[in-house]
């Protein structure tokens, strides 16, 4: 009997590629990325700084060329802001206080802007305490640098990262 | 005074080393402290105008509610009398009877 043939479908793998602690720094930049993955994925854990919310930098661009929205129970819109949000609503210095990640797309590309897929949560009183949203980094250049910042400039107390190349 | 702190997770190395920002980078991080301080005035402020819009929209219909009920309670009720119309007397035609002739 003939059939139709189906292709086997493709499985991605994910590959540590760094991680670190966030405790004692303004900022962690995780350099000199490979181009040899398809997208990227980003963890930060239990992350604590005195306000502000986690966020990412490319390639060291400080300019206003970073877009998005997050979803924090209302629509969040910001443009032209020197860095991408992986999140929504300020972190505290309490224990276990954010867990954000963000997932970068095509980020070997030097012919597209990129697009970032971001979700959160947030240790709070409020039962709406996490977020999801996109944000854009207005840049064709392929990413060869991420800087995890907050948008407050306060140093980090606490949490960890995780770097992972997506195939 | 020491500027705050910088990582540098080199990958290539994967050797991680911490330094001062340069005066560059303390530039924009205060920059940044300033651009923050800046939104969540903006934010607060979006906010309270968004509490103040809900509260008159909520007042604005407690008014109308109370206003509904008072102009009710104030119009006299009026209870008027059916109007009945006549009904029409039927129309009967007279019976013409036709006489009787007999012949002889």
């Amino acid at each position: 009997m003939a059939g139709i043939l189906v292709p086997t479908p493709a499985t991605k793998s994910l590959t540590q590629l760094a991680t670190g602690n966030l405790s004692g720094s303004a900022s962690v930049t995780i350099s000199s990325i490979s181009g040899s993955y398809q997208d990227l994925y980003i963890y930060v854990i239990g992350t604590q700084a005195a306000g502000g919310m986690p966020s990412l930098r490319f390639n060291g661009d400080t300019g206003n060329n970073y877009s998005g929205v997050n979803n924090n129970s209302t629509l969040n819109v910001y443009n032209g802001q020197s860095m991408v949000r992986m999140t929504d609503g300020t972190i505290s210095s309490s224990a276990n206080s954010d867990f954000s990640s963000a997932y970068i797309s095509n980020y070997y590309l030097s012919t597209t802007r990129k697009a970032i897929l971001t979700q959160s949560t947030r240790a709070g009183t409020n039962s709406y305490d996490g977020s999801q949203g996109y944000g854009n980094w207005n840049d064709t250049s392929a990413i060869t640098s991420v800087s995890i910042t907050n948008t407050g400039g306060h140093s980090f107390t606490g949490g960890t990262y995780t770097l992972y190349g997506v195939k | 005074m020491s500027k705050p702190i910088i990582r540098i997770h080199d990958l290539s190395t994967n050797i991680i080393t911490d330094r001062e920002m340069t005066d560059e980078e303390f530039a924009q991080y205060e920059a940044d402290q300033a651009a923050e301080a800046a939104r969540v005035i903006a934010e607060a402020e979006a906010k309270a105008v968004e509490e103040a819009a809900k509260q008159q929209a909520f007042n604005d219909a407690v008014a109308a509610a109370v206003a509904a009920v008072l102009a009710a309670q104030q119009t006299p009720a009026t209870t008027s009398e059916p109007v009945v119309e006549p009904t029409p007397e039927p129309v009967v035609e007279p019976v013409v009877e036709e006489p009787v002739v007999t012949q002889e």
